[in-house]
């Protein structure tokens, strides 16, 4: 009669959400850690070998995972009329996020299809540029759980991100340099910049995140 | 209850009505509107505390505006009571904005003048001072408690999911306080010049002896209650197009200085409580929902250096001017017709 059961239903679900937005939040950094694996099976067994096949199909698994989990939290957010003010930032953060994780699958399935060649002598220059990467989206993911948990430290992880990802930028540059001064065919070269281009991208989506969290925050000064 | 009692109060119900499905906006409005609290649950939160409000602490504000003019025909109380909702009900037609509190003055003021009674200048220098009082007060009120919520804010550092759990709590809490508050100090505006006529005889529940006055309350609650069912709800949907844009938090902040404000107002036991401790009291007199509300926007508003619509402010002020001076005329029309087409006792 007085509809308290459906107000106290909504407290429990604003309590419900918040943990899904976390355990989103853990399938990004997985997925970064799944994308990492899959490169070093690149190197050490080849494209389509049994170790890189096995990782690539965890990481669409963790992809399918984190997007069914996604429409959840989207739903549960305009179903159960969830923080009104901050809705569409979050919103709009969560199809941020999914668009890292995205793109870890996308260059994933390129990997098996295209089978690309870096040459020899590339694959730590390669694992600079995944380090750089992992740490733009690391601190990424702490960045976007200040945001829900405590504002005081975005900023910090905003800093932190911008800077991995200026020197992701510069491994991506010292490896594209040792591709094109290899002995590899124009082709190959072409091929393999597109690789190390996407793999960048990772990082400079999570600076374009972490900047739109820094704004979000600015919004919710009260 | 003869007929004609039931119909002498049906103004007091009507201008009951019209505070339900008016003021309600102010207490739990940005919280329906922002969907933070659900109207069913506003509602009867809204009904039931209002009518508490009401019942237990409405004689304070009363007995001040029984001071002002003491009606002494139930005829003449219809007629008084009457003026005031079609006042209200015209002006919210016309999209000004109205108080209740300064109608039911304006034709209490009517009627002395037409019963060649005396208005105690005191009295409404009182009464016209709080009107002046009630949103300034308002306004530090909220400045205060700003800066209070946002001291605890920056210390406590609460997620996104948690400050909004809190502030649907919040708003729940607030609105039932400032309902309270509104039954307290609004009452008076519904029943109070019924008082010295009550049709009714007190007697006893549970030990608990019900006066005739505070029936005259209950019944009057219960026709507040019916407006915030019947009505609120659209105008609670339109209180978001304000003055400023509010958070839910500082939607939460101008409930409580509102609702602060009316309690202050309407409080006989806070009035004691501040007399024993030497300090200063304010008077107990009906106070205007709207300005309070409207006070503590524009407090927020000039201490965040927000943009204020100072047009809607002005609408405000002619609205204030207007209200007691069309509610007095048409109170003094009203009670010629009513005694000399209806041949019925007005004074």
């Amino acid at each position: 009669m007085f509809d308290f059961k459906k107000t106290l239903s909504l407290l429990a679900k604003s309590q419900s959400t918040d943990d899904k937005i976390h355990h989103y939040l853990d399938r990004v950094t997985k997925s970064q850690l799944i994308f990492n694996t899959l490169w070093s099976n690149f190197f050490q067994y080849g494209p389509r070998s049994k170790q890189s096949i096995t990782t690539l199909s965890e990481l669409l698994k963790n992809e399918s995972e984190a997007d069914h989990l996604r429409r959840e939290i989207e739903s549960l957010l305009f179903e159960k009329t969830l923080i009104p003010d901050s809705r569409s930032d979050v919103m709009e953060l969560l199809e941020l996020l999914d668009r890292i994780a995205n793109l870890h699958e996308a260059i994933g399935i390129h990997i098996k299809i295209e089978q690309p060649v870096f040459g020899d002598g590339t694959e730590p220059a390669m694992q600079e540029l995944l380090k750089q990467v992992t740490n733009s989206v690391d601190n990424m993911v702490l960045c976007t759980r200040s945001f829900f948990t405590d504002v005081e430290r975005v900023r910090e992880y905003t800093k932190k991100t911008q800077y991995f990802e200026s020197e992701a930028d510069k491994a991506c540059t010292a490896l594209k340099m040792k591709i094109f001064d290899s002995d590899l065919s124009l082709d190959q070269k072409l091929q393999a910049r597109y690789f190390i281009d996407r793999i960048d991208e990772i990082a400079n989506l999570a600076e374009d995140t972490v900047d739109k969290i820094f704004i979000y925050t600015l919004k919710r000064s009260i | 209850m003869e007929l004609i009692t039931i119909i002498f109060l049906s103004s007091g119900l009507l201008l009951g009505w019209s505070l339900g499905a008016n003021d309600a906006a102010n207490v739990f409005g940005t919280a329906v509107a922002t969907k933070m609290v659900n109207f069913t649950t506003a509602a009867w939160i809204c009904a039931i505390m209002v009518t508490i409000g009401a019942v237990v602490s409405g004689s304070g504000a009363s007995h001040t505006l029984s001071k002002l003019g003491s009606i002494t025909a139930l005829g003449g109380a219809f007629t008084v009571a009457l003026s005031a909702a079609i006042t209200v009900y015209w002006m919210t037609k016309a999209s000004l904005p109205v108080s209740t509190s300064q109608a039911i003055v304006g034709a209490i003021i009517g009627w002395n003048l037409y019963s060649n009674t005396a208005t105690d200048p005191s009295v409404l220098t009182k009464i016209v001072g709080t009107w002046f009082l009630c949103p300034v007060l308002s306004a530090f009120i909220a400045i205060l408690l700003y800066r209070i919520v946002n001291y605890v804010l920056s210390n406590v550092k609460l997620g996104l999911f948690q400050l909004d759990r809190y502030t649907r709590i919040g708003l729940l809490l607030a609105g039932a306080f400032g309902s309270y508050s509104l039954g307290a100090n609004n009452i008076a505006n519904v029943m109070g010049v019924f008082v010295p006529q009550s049709p009714f005889e007190s007697f006893f529940v549970f030990g608990y002896e019900l006066s005739s006055t505070a029936q005259l309350f209950l019944i009057g609650g219960i026709a507040i209650g019916v407006g915030v069912f019947t009505y609120s709800k659209r105008v609670m949907l339109t209180v978001g197009d304000g003055l400023i844009k509010l958070t839910p938090v500082l939607a939460w902040v101008v409930v409580m200085s509102h609702s602060i404000v009316l309690f202050m107002f309407a409080s006989s036991g806070l009035q004691e409580a501040l007399v024993t401790a030497g300090l200063p009291t304010l008077p107990l007199v009906p106070v205007s929902s709207s300005q309070a509300v409207i006070g503590a926007v524009v407090g927020l508003g000039l201490y965040k250096k927000t943009t204020i619509r100072w047009g809607v402010v002005g609408r405000i002020v002619v609205g204030w001017v207007s209200t007691p001076i069309i509610s007095m005329v048409s109170c003094g029309i009203l009670l010629f017709i009513v005694k000399n087409l209806f041949q019925q006792q007005v004074v």
